[in-house]
């Protein structure tokens, strides 16, 4: 290679016309230099992990080249800047390791220090838990063998290291009867495996290895798999389990003689450099002891795999996904996952990225993978590591790059999740809606709606599929306006169409009781002269009216004045907010002021939500109250509706941020609770109680028959229940001996005590 | 590509401070201006929206100066950067009432600003721009006043 070139094509952050001239003055202090060739090897080494502009091979060749002289002068610096690319970009670590291996041919010590480094650094994220940067650093250590840097005695010493406790779990030493930490390390060794496996094949001990693997994935009690499936209809295709897969993956490469996975799946940078890293001299890894388990300390769950295109194989589209069980799919998942991982962010990259993937596959179905792995992942039970707006905007960002290919796959996933509502977890059901309509909404809510309203001819009130379109038509009106939505349904879909979102305030029936006290505080309200100190004058005087039907006449009153907007309700709410406080002290008059906002906005389930979070904000309405009105008999009919749960999110989220309770305070930008401890105990407590108000409100439903109304509002209501359970995850776990107890009644239901045990199992 | 989350090159002239403490408050801000929207958006649809990202604080409308109608803006502020910062990641570039609108960072609300600048009471875009936009009042309000019908008929 000429050094001329060698520069070439490399992304710079910034231009760096002017360095040649200031070292040729050398009047910039050697410092200001210094951090320009920091941020050089900065730039060059996070290059690495681009996909675009020039090959990988020149990249490292440029990289090792700039780098030569520097190796020992800023080892420090580029040993950091290389932890960093690696945790960074794992879909990378290849590339990485490649650049390691040059170096380590130029530089024997060089190779020596970064391996003791990594291992340090091993260790450091093993005694603090950052289980996700064990794998990654594995991963790396691994790829160093075929980069000629670690022998593979000692890589076998490392690997085995890891799987030991998986041999013998109580003879380690660790007593974790904790089955995740050994699923972990299952994990982290047999992802590494494809890269090294044909290596290691002859070496002593790698059967051993794979027995060991073996043993432990056999004897592992897989018992998430049902609770966190994200279907639960026996006539699909099982959701896997990742190890349990991944096992049978690597099994297949093993039995095939570790032949090279199609469609060069395994990126492998340093074939390139074959004849350079082979004249390198190798390290043995430093001596490294597995930390063993402490207290306290949680493990990654083994994930599900979501699949959806595999339920419906087109024969007539051209390109294919690999199957199912192949190895194949495993790392093109992989990759796209890692993409996500490294840049969900910025969704323009992200997208971007993951379209050169696409482009370096031209013979697979990567597209699909895509779209499969970004739902899947914001589907993902219990919950999503994203919010819900975060992967629909990279699925929008995709479908705009690509506006002939990504569209039609989004609207066949869509279309398969949609046929398969009737058995979807209702734990992911709000997270559907949510990313649907904000996806209809970036694309003029064009969508197949007479399909859809065809397949859904004749359903029942409480079927999935009618709830999904209810809730999903509800949700497009409120990122829109009625009246457009209504024009875009097709007239077969008219009957899923909420009613007008309008007011109605019904003391304008002069005949009904208060109806005399609300005119007269119209009368006053409506003058903006009157002082508040009058309202309460008027409603004092009002001897003749009960003090909740006051509460109600002056509810509606408020709100039928300032319907216009938000912004007008907020404004009198605040005007009257002493009032209010005066009149509902306690629980019973609390409800009548919701009772009195239902009323009011029966038809607008988006006012009744807002108005309630913003009179809980004000200290009107306590959250407790709240839940207890959600619970009770008014609102019993509205919880098959999405408002109810996420009004009861969005109180359950005020418990958990008190600071952003009380009047507006102006440069509040810290976002730390008042009092840590007080917060926890009242989490704990609003937790508890909302989990045995959804026990008291299925224990009056039955349950009826397979097909029956009562048989889909109580399914409904229990998955509504799971999802409870599993937003609120880690604290519903410290709760776990309370929920024990709950479980144990004798005259629960066996349904909801059978998914409270399930809950239970998979928290302890 | 810049990071999302970046300060855009735009700095409101008004900003009562050096251009050093503009940046500062803009780094630190929780508060976000909303701009190109349609006249007809509401605050409903701008608080589903932006509630995606998180706990919405508060919204304000910009309003025309005279008319006191929305003129196609608007401030949100959120209690906590972090959310702010994912309405600039999330939402930024993506479409409201079919159009795309644009999140940026605001340093923070003071009365007076919810209303138009331009001298028509609108926003001051509104007053030079020679395209059509149905959303926004049709043509630009200079233009419109060159091309409507004289009323004048003394």
């Amino acid at each position: 290679m000429k050094r001329s070139v060698s520069l070439k094509g490399v992304p710079t952050r910034e231009p760096s016309s002017d360095e040649d001239s200031d070292t040729t003055t050398g009047k910039k202090p050697r410092l200001v230099l210094d951090q320009d060739v920091v941020k050089t090897m900065d730039t060059m080494m996070h290059g690495l992990s681009y996909l675009g502009g020039t090959s990988i091979e020149l990249k490292l060749e440029n990289l090792s080249c700039f780098l030569s002289s520097l190796l020992e002068s800023h080892k420090s610096d580029i040993l950091r800047i290389l932890e960093n690319c690696v945790l960074e970009h794992p879909g990378h670590v290849s590339a990485y390791a490649t650049f390691v291996g040059l170096a380590n041919a130029r530089n024997f010590r060089f190779g020596s220090d970064c391996l003791q480094f990594m291992v340090r650094k091993l260790r450091h994220y093993l005694l603090n838990g950052e289980w996700l940067h064990v794998r990654v650093v594995l991963r790396f250590l691994v790829d160093l063998l075929n980069c000629n840097v670690v022998t593979s005695a000692s890589l076998m010493k490392l690997l085995t290291a890891f799987v030991a406790e998986c041999e013998d779990p109580c003879e380690a030493g660790s007593v974790s009867d904790d089955q995740s930490r050994r699923d972990w390390l299952a994990f982290c060794v047999l992802s590494a495996l494809p890269f090294v496996g044909k290596e290691l094949d002859q070496k002593p001990d790698f059967q051993r290895l794979l027995v060991t693997l073996q043993i432990h994935v056999k004897k592992r009690e897989a018992l998430h798999v049902p609770l966190l499936s994200v279907w639960r209809d026996s006539t699909l295709p099982p959701l896997l389990d990742q190890l349990e897969s991944l096992w049978h993956q690597v099994k297949a490469m093993e039995e095939h003689q570790w032949a090279e996975p199609d469609h060069q799946l395994l990126p492998r940078p340093y074939l390139a450099f074959d004849e350079r890293l082979s004249a390198a001299l190798q390290h043995s890894l430093p001596t490294f002891e597995m930390p063993p388990h402490q207290r306290g300390w949680s493990y990654p769950q083994s994930e599900l795999i979501f699949r959806i295109f595999d339920f419906s194989i087109t024969s007539h589209e051209e390109l294919k996904l690999p199957p199912s069980l192949s190895i194949e799919r495993y790392l093109l998942e992989a990759q796209v996952r890692h993409v996500l991982q490294s840049h969900h962010l910025e969704r323009k990259k992200c997208a971007k990225h993951m379209l050169f993937i696409a482009a370096s596959k031209p013979e697979l179905a990567v597209c699909h993978s895509i779209v499969e792995v970004i739902l899947g992942e914001m589907l993902r039970l219990p919950k999503a590591a994203l919010p819900t707006i975060n992967y629909g905007s990279i699925l929008i960002e995709l479908c705009r790059l690509q506006p002939y290919k990504m569209p039609p796959i989004v609207v066949q996933a869509a279309n398969i999740i949609y046929s398969h509502l009737e058995s979807m977890n209702v734990a992911c059901f709000d997270r559907l809606v949510n990313w649907l309509s904000l996806h209809l909404s970036n694309f003029g809510f064009h969508w197949h709606w007479g399909q859809w309203a065809h397949d859904c001819l004749g359903l029942g009130y409480f079927q999935p599929k009618a709830i999904f379109l209810r809730e999903l038509v509800g949700k497009c009106i409120r990122l829109s306006y009625y009246r457009k939505i209504a024009t875009l349904l097709p007239p077969s879909l008219a009957h899923f169409l909420p009613p007008m979102p309008h007011p109605k305030f019904k003391y304008i029936d002069p005949l009904i009781s208060g109806a005399t006290l609300s005119e007269l505080l119209l009368e006053a309200m409506r003058d903006k002269r009157t002082e508040v100190d009058r309202i309460h004058a008027l409603l004092k005087g009002a001897t003749t009216t009960t003090e909740l039907r006051k509460i109600n006449v002056f509810t509606q009153n408020c709100l039928h004045l300032s319907c216009k907007s938000f912004s007008h309700t907020f404004a009198t709410l605040a005007k009257y907010h002493q009032v209010f406080k005066d009149l509902a002290p306690a629980e019973e008059e609390q409800h009548a002021i919701m009772e009195g906002i239902f009323e009011v906005w029966f038809n607008n389930q988006h006012y009744i939500l807002v108005v309630i979070e913003k009179m809980i904000r004000m200290e009107v309405l306590m959250p407790k109250y709240v839940v207890s009105w959600l619970f009770g008999p008014l609102m019993r009919r509205e919880l098959t509706k999405m408002y109810t749960w996420e009004l009861l999110h969005v109180t359950v989220r005020l418990v958990q941020n008190p600071q952003r309770l009380g009047p507006r305070k102006r440069h509040l930008v810290k976002d730390e609770p008042k009092d840590s401890a007080l917060t926890d105990s009242a989490i704990r407590g609003i937790l508890l109680d909302i989990l045995q108000r959804i026990i008291k409100v299925l224990s009056a439903e039955s349950d009826g028959p397979d097909g029956s109304v009562e048989h889909y509002r109580f399914q409904w209501i229990l998955g509504r229940m799971q999802e409870t359970l599993f937003t609120y995850v880690d604290e519903y776990q410290k709760l776990g001996s309370k929920l024990v107890k709950i479980s144990e009644d004798v005259d629960l239901n066996n349904s909801i005590a059978k998914s409270i045990q399930a809950f239970l199992v998979y928290v302890m | 590509m810049a990071a999302s989350v970046e300060l855009s090159s735009y700095r409101d002239q008004h900003f009562k401070g050096s251009r050093s403490e503009q940046e500062r408050s803009l780094r630190e801000s929780c508060t976000l201006y909303v701009g190109n929207l349609s006249f007809y958006t509401t605050e409903e649809q701008i608080h589903e929206l932006f509630s995606r990202c998180g706990d919405v604080r508060v919204i304000v409308m910009g309003l025309d100066k005279y008319k006191k109608t929305p003129c196609g803006f608007c401030f949100v502020e959120y209690y906590i950067r972090s959310e702010a910062e994912a309405a600039m990641r999330f939402v930024n570039g993506t479409r409201l009432d079919d159009r795309l609108i644009r999140v940026d960072w605001d340093a923070g609300f003071i009365e007076g600003r919810q209303y138009g600048r331009g001298k028509t009471g609108g926003q001051v875009r509104d007053e030079y721009r020679t395209d059509y936009d149905a959303g926004r009042g049709g043509y630009g309000k200079l233009l419109s006043q060159k091309i409507a019908p004289n009323t004048d008929n003394r």
